[in-house]
């Protein structure tokens, strides 16, 4: 083996030594959102790449790719960046919304930018409290609970707080393999999504 | 690719580098933000490249479509923005030919680096105004050209110092990001002031006919005493092979021959540069206009006052601020008292020496109020 490869595979060893831990609840929290996202992403023909875990349960980034059939018959490679939440919390419903603290005012700004190459969404994946309701598995299924929504947070108001905004992700946006794919859909037709408050 | 060499790389190189490789923009999919491309080749992919290099996530997505066209073409990413770097910046190399061991002094390494770096000045300076000496090496644009300036790898089992400028970092006056295609931009001006003035100097030096070669451009001058002064920074124990490479993007029509600095040729490399600089040229008078910032002056025996005063002056060929001492007679010193006022103007023709600043300027021939204020009564009161 070359010195190089040597160097590299001792990198990643240090680098696997690091991450090998137990995991906390909020780290299986974060992980399941991400399966959840996959399995959904998959469904949807769509792939799941440049994923990112952020430290201390802050959520995931990733980015989707799918490919969208257009009225012309060509095909748009279409990109979706996500921020992907998960909670326990009991979700507040504000009429058709459900409400959410969305942590840093950064990735806020972040998610509201219109100026931006790739459009972003932002995923929340609502877990029951108890963790054991959180998976169930059988000779007949896989069960992961409960429910996901998404909102594009596009040209929304800039904040005045110091540390966490409140968003609304529409109940009627929740989720699944079809609602992905109009999104892709929506996005190959240049279609800006844009934030609705309630 | 962090964050600075995303940067380096506009939008407009991107898209050409792309276009380099088959792919082709397709119109109806572009936006204002994006725009993208497919390979007439490769079935159902695209590539996103942003437009414009101030959007929020423009690293992430010319990241995310390197990514990309990594995947497609199956090559690693560092040997794809290898590619890039090489389309779209013009690189010098500097390799030491050593004669001995596997290491080279410390300090002579540094030393190289200052000449890489001088010589980019010098010649970028000569792109802007070509001149046998600049007397400041502070013009925005050459500086600009330095800042976006990248020190590369070097390369396992030598000493060789890559520099590479990118093709687009002197903006042009008429457009935000200059068509690569167009007349030679300053980036590719300054290698190839850097590598044809290398090459005329050293075939001048080889050959002995260093004075015919000088005379040959003197309204145009290609050599200047700074750029002796940057090769001077490569004198040590080895000789030096410089090789320019140009961005693929716009090649020219003649591949660069390496060029060898000999370490024999410093001391009439040394020679050039006394010759150019303008102490030993007999300076001619030249105008200038400034403000007296000081007088120094002492009363006389007459007990009128004369002696030294402190100017701020404008050298108009410059276009530079210096401060520099003049010493005055009688009459020039009074028009000067008259003239110690912010508000208030001298013009002067003398001869400045080179030095510290304050320089001295000698051989006054002229120095009037300017502009000359009006006096009918007594027409030449205010010049002397």
């Amino acid at each position: 083996m070359s010195m190089t490869r040597k160097i590299s595979f001792a990198r990643f060893l240090l680098r696997y030594k690091k991450t090998m831990k137990p995991l906390s609840s909020n780290d299986i929290e974060s992980e399941l959102s991400y399966a959840y996202l996959h399995a959904i992403a998959s469904k949807a023909g769509a792939s799941c790449n440049n994923v990112t875990r952020h430290q201390d349960n802050r959520g995931i980034d990733a980015t989707l790719t799918a490919w969208i059939e257009l009225q012309n018959e060509a095909t748009a490679e279409v990109d979706l960046k996500i921020q992907l939440k998960s909670t326990t919390k009991v979700p507040s419903a504000q009429g058709e919304y459900w409400s959410y603290s969305l942590q840093g005012i950064a990735r806020y700004n972040d998610l509201r930018a219109k100026e931006v190459a790739t459009p972003r969404i932002l995923v929340v994946l609502f877990l029951p409290q108890e963790s054991t309701e959180w998976l169930s598995c059988t000779t007949e299924q896989l069960v992961l609970k409960r429910a996901a929504y998404w909102v594009s947070l596009c040209g929304a108001p800039p904040s005045n707080n110091d540390t966490a905004q409140t968003v609304y992700l529409p109940k009627s946006q929740l989720l699944t393999p079809d609602a992905l794919l109009s999104i892709f859909k929506r996005l190959a037709n240049k279609e800006l999504l844009t934030y609705q408050l309630p | 690719m962090t964050d600075s060499h995303v940067k380096s790389v506009s939008p407009k190189a991107l898209q050409d580098f792309v276009k380099s490789l088959g792919w082709k923009p397709v119109d109806d999919a572009s936006t204002d933000k994006v725009c993208v491309f497919a390979n007439p080749h490769i079935e159902k992919r695209q590539l996103r490249i942003p437009l414009n290099d101030t959007l929020a996530d423009y690293d992430e997505a010319v990241n995310l479509a390197l990514a990309k066209l990594s995947e497609i073409q199956n090559q690693p990413l560092d040997a794809l923005r290898a590619q890039i770097y090489r389309a779209t910046e013009d690189m010098i190399s500097y390799r030491v030919i050593e004669s001995q061991g596997d290491a080279i002094p410390f300090p002579f390494a540094l030393s190289i680096m200052n000449g890489a770096k001088d010589l980019l000045l010098a010649a970028a300076h000569s792109v802007v105004k070509p001149q046998r000496y600049h007397q400041r090496l502070n013009r925005a644009e050459p500086l600009e050209l330095l800042r976006k300036t990248n020190f590369r790898h070097t390369q396992s089992g030598s000493f060789i110092l890559n520099v590479s400028v990118p093709l687009s970092a002197v903006e042009a006056e008429v457009s935000q990001t200059p068509d690569l295609f167009e007349e030679s931009p300053m980036v590719r001006q300054t290698t190839k002031l850097i590598y044809n003035a290398l090459d005329r100097l050293l075939h001048a030096i080889e050959t002995n006919t260093v004075e015919q070669t000088l005379d040959e451009d003197k309204e145009q001058p290609w050599l200047s005493a700074n750029f002796c002064n940057a090769l001077l920074l490569f004198e040590g124990e080895d000789d030096i092979e410089l090789q320019v490479n140009w961005a693929t993007l716009k090649p020219e029509p003649v591949t660069p021959k390496p060029l060898r600095l000999k370490q024999q040729y410093f001391p009439k490399i040394e020679a050039i540069k006394k010759d150019l600089t303008p102490s030993a040229i007999s300076a001619a008078p030249k105008l200038y206009i400034g403000t007296v910032e000081r007088l120094d002056g002492y009363e006389s025996e007459n007990g009128q006052r004369e002696g030294d005063i402190i100017l701020s002056l404008f050298d108009l060929d410059e276009e530079t601020f210096f401060k520099a001492k003049a010493s005055l007679n009688i009459h020039q010193y009074a028009l000067a008292t008259k003239a110690h006022n912010p508000t208030k103007y001298v013009m002067l023709e003398g001869t400045v020496r080179e030095g510290k600043q304050p320089r001295i300027i000698t051989n006054i021939s002229r120095f009037e109020l300017f502009p000359k204020p009006q006096s009918p009564s007594n027409p030449s009161s205010d010049r002397t």
